[in-house]
């Protein structure tokens, strides 16, 4: 049973990662998305750690919104609304941080 | 009156950064000398090619680029924040000074007031 974890804070929620499970996604909207760009912060480290296996995306609207395109993570895919939709059907529970 | 503006929330999560800028506008027009400094995520609110139209919201910052208008020319960007968000000064919209902690302290102490949002 896997989760998504929405991540709207402009602060990486530490907690999160003790919540984490293998096979969890990692979805990054609103003001979070910002957190993408430094591959030095928090989102960065807590990635690298968990490694390959995991999934993160973020919404593309707040990431265009703010013009952090020209910023932007190859590792990081961007999603429509849609498909976030989709990725709430997909996971068991939703939470949001 | 020499006025400090800290801008240091996110461009668009609120409409703290909007109203803070309207807030400059206001008090430059009549006749404050303003200052204007980028933190944290403020400093997000200078980078180009905004969407803001995607929430029917006018783009931050194409409205900075009107300051001049104003005769608000003194624009300044914490250093730390812009590492923090992984940036460099040329990233950015506007032609800004990026200062050190002890080059903010010294701009906070040259003004006779200072808001922050």
């Amino acid at each position: 049973m896997t989760t998504l974890h929405q991540v709207f804070c402009g602060e990486w929620p530490t907690a999160l990662e003790r919540l984490y499970s293998p096979g969890d996604t990692v979805l990054l909207a609103g003001a979070s998305v910002a957190l993408a760009i430094n591959p030095y912060n928090a989102l960065a480290h807590f990635l690298q750690r968990v490694g390959s296996g995991i999934t993160c995306v973020a919404l593309d609207d707040a990431v265009v919104l703010r013009g952090l395109q020209m910023h932007w993570p190859a590792s990081i895919s961007r999603i429509s609304e849609a498909e976030w939709v989709d990725l709430v059907c997909q996971h068991a529970k939703s939470v949001s941080w | 009156m020499r006025l400090l503006i800290i801008a240091a929330s996110d461009p668009y999560r609120s409409q703290h950064a909007q109203e803070l800028l309207d807030a400059m506008l206001v008090a430059a027009t009549f006749g404050a000398e303003v200052s204007l400094l980028f933190q944290d995520a403020g400093v997000l609110q200078l980078l180009p090619e905004q969407a803001a139209d995607r929430i029917g919201r006018r783009s931050l910052s194409r409205q900075l680029d009107a300051l001049p208008l104003f005769d608000i020319e003194r624009v300044y960007v914490d250093l730390q924040s812009l590492a923090q968000w992984g940036l460099k000064t040329f990233d950015l919209a506007l032609p800004v000074m990026a200062l050190d902690t002890q080059e903010m302290a010294a701009l906070v102490a040259v003004h006779d007031q200072v808001i922050r949002a």
